[in-house]
């Protein structure tokens, strides 16, 4: 095992790579660290979940990589490299560019990114405007081709109608027959299933699993779900209050969690739990404020292995196997032990 | 999900909605608002204190020459009755105040209990009174004005009774939508399901989250009224001479314009000074308590 | 053991258009049957849970016990009372004896009051104001387990988790025999949802109270209930002891629901029943069996005749209404295994 002070050098051909990435809101108690050294990579094509309760940054990454924050946001320090480009070092019209073409995004509420007061057909037309060599039959065409590919029974006629008009698992589907249109390279998905019945959700996401197949894209799939992320993802990021505490292959995370939250995350879902009991295991204690965060562990107070060092100290990523990273400075104690 | 709800506002310093130090906290930051609180604070305390300030008889004619420049003696000069114009302006504030204040809550009063219960009474009831509302509104208020001052006369009350009767639709509308968006949320099925009795649940927990809005809407309301008060003085329509008054000091300063512009000056700044004050203040509040109600209030 | 609450044949309706329009429109029949035809009781000290896909009518059902919609047909009886057609008066006194906690935990505390005010609301409104409010909190507070310098807090200070806390708190003030939670874990997290449902457990082993759970979350029902009934489209498609439904589900909506769950195991075999498309409006109710549009075992008869309530041979509590219930064998075998245990690292 290797004590490693930066992100893990993967290869050089990741899509996505965010590094060392801190954010601050500006508030008027104070700036909350919404984001602290946070470094992730999407590879092409790959499906890469990011887990965490509320409150733990995951939207707020995702906005980030997609230029969409609030004004009150600032980036103090970390870069975001996309097709090997660094986004903050772009001009916003190339960053626009990127926006809706190689990136596009699926939110919680399917409402917040469908124009209520225009129908389905030209909104489906619209988002194509990077295309200039198909004519809009073409493109309306396209449009019903992925309508149906989505399960929207009877796309042809159904075309014209309004949002209000569909349920809501159905508005979900829109959205992402909208944001895979354009062939992103990079599909950014938040909580996309969070509002959907279980029914509806697992009918998202083998959607999801097989269109990404189909077109060949990446996802960042944000979800607070485990069971979503175990079905979906190839690899996972767990966030906490803000840091990545702990990323690897989907089965490093849900087999052999190095990190005690990941663990305790993982104890607690009602779902692993089969056999009927009256106290489910639960994580003691309440997420830290961010409002001033100090050098130890994040998670030392409710850490149920936390010792002196975790109140002094902030843990490095440690390396514990070719893709499975995770900063607790009980990975060092074992490390030594094992030497 | 709801824990960010949690952070963020902690992190905002919300304190909750009821708190005055955090009201005050807010206020402070906000530049003009405290401008105009000051020069509402400023035109409520000469009008209530009017009689220790005054520095003649507001009403005495020939208590100096007629039309004297503004002096020592006469701070903002005479009119042509050889008036005290600074005493009559200082005396002159408090039948606007008194017409603005008395016909707005009037009208804050009755638009709040008849939002209430459009709002959140049957269905009819609701149709009916707006029904009414929209009658009213839609009449010209001008001509409802010129009429009622007609049967009634040029009198405090009339002009009381016109504004009050033209705001109270526009008052108990808002107050209605309020009603009706808070009517269906949960906590009132809550209270409900508790057994609270609909009075009760008017009372404790639909007014104190409808009453904001209109308390905004009345500060920025003021001015309006103080404006159309001195314009009806102004054209004759308000009080009668010689009780001082901001709308009849300007017309006398009109009439009188050319070679003693002062008296008009004179008259004109309290006007100014009261509508910017309240309108400043009234934005802050707006800006403090309902960021939503957006700028085109 | 009698029962606590008893509901038969409960149906409510709401309007889909006004009077007018449905004149002018030719529509005869302006209305949903939100919830159709529901019996069932709760006896002493039980837990039921209620589930069901959104829309299939499960807060409708328990806005109707609580008085908040009246039924268009139906008997809802506490404790051998008629409820239906009580005044609001004359029903206040039941309302003491079960409480309901609503869906929004921020959203159904009343905003512009202190958690001491709203934990007082319940003695307020029922004319016991002379207590203690200051000791009611605490006791209230403790009990379920939040720090007692919450009292001050407003509403939008909690988390999800501590306003659900306060709602529960609200709902225990009078000492009711019964309260009805209508999501009770919604919006909240994995890690919270987990101490919302032990409150539940321990507050049913302590008090003895009878708790009706409405949820879409199978995996809530599955720890805290001794029966659970299973809602679609308005009416009760199956109703039994909680484990062997989860064993032996009879209906095929039951089955395709139990398995519309995902695994937190990336390994986890799932054998999953889809069920096709979308659950049908209200205002397009399929003849016959309404599942018939969307079940895989589906045959001619389903389509016209209305399956009749079928009680269960081994199993007189546990009843279904299906033409072709699954025979046991078939619903066993699609039994998930358990997931791999995590890895012991530490
Ligand atoms: N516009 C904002 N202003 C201030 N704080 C914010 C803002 N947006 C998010 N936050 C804070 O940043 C943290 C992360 O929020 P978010 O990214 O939404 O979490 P998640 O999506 O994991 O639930 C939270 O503590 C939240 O309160
Ligand atoms: N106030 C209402 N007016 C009209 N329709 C309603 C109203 N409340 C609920 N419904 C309808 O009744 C059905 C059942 O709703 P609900 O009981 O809330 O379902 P659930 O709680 O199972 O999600 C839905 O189709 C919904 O649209
Ligand atoms: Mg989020
Ligand atoms: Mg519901």
């Amino acid at each position: 095992m290797r004590r490693d002070g930066t992100a893990p050098q993967m290869s050089s051909l990741s899509l996505l790579e965010v590094r060392g990435l801190d954010l601050y809101f500006g508030t008027p108690s104070g700036g909350v660290h919404a984001l602290r050294n946070v470094s992730l990579e999407v590879p092409a094509a790959q499906i890469v979940g990011i887990v965490g309760e509320s409150g733990s940054g995951k939207s707020t990454l995702a906005y980030t990589v997609m230029g969409l924050l609030p004004e009150n946001a600032e980036v103090t320090a970390g870069a975001i490299f996309f097709e090997g480009r660094n986004l903050f070092n772009m001009p916003s019209s190339a960053r626009r560019g990127i926006r809706g073409d190689r990136l596009s995004m699926i939110f919680q509420d399917p409402m917040t990114s469908l124009n209520p007061v225009r129908s389905i057909e030209s909104q489906m037309i619209d988002i194509q405007h990077h295309d200039r060599l198909r004519s809009r039959r073409e493109k309306r065409a396209r449009a019903i081709a992925m309508l149906q590919r989505v399960g929207i029974p009877d796309p042809d006629s159904r075309i014209g109608d309004y949002p209000h008009q569909f349920s809501g698992g159905m508005r979900q589907r829109i959205c992402i027959a909208m944001a895979l249109l354009v062939e992103p390279a990079l599909l950014i998905a938040d909580e996309p299933t969070t509002a959907l019945d279980a029914t509806l959700e697992v009918q998202i996401i083998r959607l999801l699993k097989d269109l990404q197949e189909e077109i060949g894209c990446a996802v960042l799939f944000v979800s607070h779900h485990l069971g979503a992320v175990a079905e979906l993802c190839d690899r996972v990021a767990v966030m906490y209050a803000g840091e990545v505490v702990e990323q690897g292959t989907v089965r490093d995370i849900f087999h052999n969690p190095a990190h005690p939250y990941t663990r305790a995350l993982l104890e607690c879902d009602p779902g692993r739990i089969r056999k009927r009991t009256r106290t489910l295991p639960t994580i003691p204690g309440d997420v830290p404020s961010l409002l001033g965060v100090d050098g130890g562990c994040i998670f030392r107070q409710r850490c149920p292995s936390a010792f002196d060092r975790c109140r002094q100290e902030k843990p490095v990523e440690y390396r514990i196997g070719p893709e499975h990273s995770a900063r607790c400075h009980l990975l060092s104690e074992e490390q030594k032990v094992s030497a | 999900m709801a824990t960010v709800q949690a952070n963020r506002a902690e992190a905002n310093g919300e304190q909750g909605p009821g708190t005055f130090l955090s009201f005050l906290r807010q206020m402070s930051k906000n530049r003009l608002g405290v401008l105009g609180a000051l020069l509402v604070v400023l035109v409520f305390a000469s009008a209530i204190f009017a009689p220790l300030i005054i520095t003649h008889d507001p009403i005495r004619i020939m208590v100096g020459p007629r039309l004297a420049a503004p002096s020592l003696d006469f701070l903002l000069g005479t009119d042509q009755l050889g008036r005290d114009t600074f005493s009559r302006i200082i005396m002159g504030g408090r039948i606007p105040l008194l017409v603005a204040f008395a016909s707005l809550g009037i009208s804050l009063a009755l638009g709040l209990v008849l939002g209430l219960v459009a709002g959140f009474g049957p269905r009819w009831l609701d149709n009916v009174l707006l029904l009414i509302f929209d009658t009213i509104r839609s009449f010209p208020s001008i001509i409802f004005a010129l009429a009622v001052i007609g049967l009634l006369g040029p009198s405090v009350t009339s002009i009381i009774f016109v504004i009050a009767t033209t705001s109270i639709p526009i008052y108990a509308r808002v107050a209605r939508t309020q009603t009706e968006a808070l009517r269906n949320s949960e906590y009132i099925a809550a209270e409900q399901s508790m057994g609270a009795g609909t009075t009760r649940i008017l009372a404790v927990h639909v007014l104190p989250n409808v009453i904001g809005p209109l308390i905004i809407l009345v500060s920025m309301d003021v001015p309006a009224v103080i404006a159309v008060q001195a314009g009806l003085s102004f054209l004759g329509l308000g009080v009668r001479p010689p009780t001082p008054d901001w709308g009849a000091v300007l017309n006398d300063g009109y009439n009188y314009i050319k070679n003693t512009p002062w008296l008009a000056i004179a008259g004109g700044i309290p006007i100014i000074l009261a509508t910017l004050g309240f309108t400043f203040l009234g934005e802050a509040l707006r800006d403090i308590f309902d960021p939503k109600l957006g700028k085109d209030l | 053991m009698s029962a606590l609450l008893r509901v038969q044949d409960l149906c409510v309706r709401f309007r889909t258009m006004g009077p007018l329009k449905a004149l002018a429109t030719g529509t005869k029949h302006p209305f949903v049957d939100a919830v159709c035809g529901v019996s069932f009781e709760i006896r002493k000290g039980e837990t039921l849970g209620l589930v069901g896909e959104s829309g299939s009518g499960k807060s409708t059902v328990a806005r109707a016990i609580m008085g908040l919609r009246p039924p268009v047909r139906g008997s809802i009886r506490f404790e051998g009372q008629e409820l239906t057609g009580l005044t609001v008066a004359e029903r206040k006194p039941y309302l003491r004896r079960m409480t309901m906690t609503f869906q929004d935990p921020i959203g159904s505390l009343s905003p512009r009051l202190t958690v001491r005010s709203l934990l007082s609301e319940p003695f307020r409104i029922h004319g016991l104001s002379n207590r203690d409010a200051g000791a009611e909190t605490e006791r209230l507070l403790r009990m379920v387990g939040l720090p007692t310098d919450f009292a001050r807090r407003y509403p939008h200070q909690l988390s999800g988790g501590q306003a659900r806390r306060v709602g529960v708190a609200r709902a225990l003030a009078l000492n009711p025999d019964l309260i009805i939670a209508d999501e009770p874990t919604a919006g909240l997290d994995v890690s919270v949802q987990g101490e919302v449902l032990n409150l539940f457990a321990r507050l049913q082993d302590e008090l003895g109270i009878a708790i009706l759970i409405i949820t879409h979350n199978l995996n809530v029902v599955r720890h805290i209930t001794d029966r659970m009934a299973i809602m679609y489209l308005g009416r009760f498609v199956e109703i039994g002891p909680t484990e062997q439904i989860f064993d032996q589900p009879r209906h095929p909506y039951t089955q395709a629901l139990l398995s519309a769950n995902t695994e937190p195991d990336p390994d986890a075999v799932l054998n999953r029943i889809e069920i096709k498309g979308e659950v049908p409006s209200l205002m397009r109710r399929p003849s016959g069996c309404e599942f018939h549009t969307r079940c895989r075992y589906v045959q001619k008869i389903c389509s016209s005749v209305f399956p009749e309530t079928s009680v269960s041979p081994n199993d007189a509590k546990h009843s279904f209404k299906c033409h072709f219930p699954l025979e046991p064998e078939t619903a066993r075998s699609l039994q998930q295994r358990p997931p791999v245990p995590i890895g012991s690292r530490f």
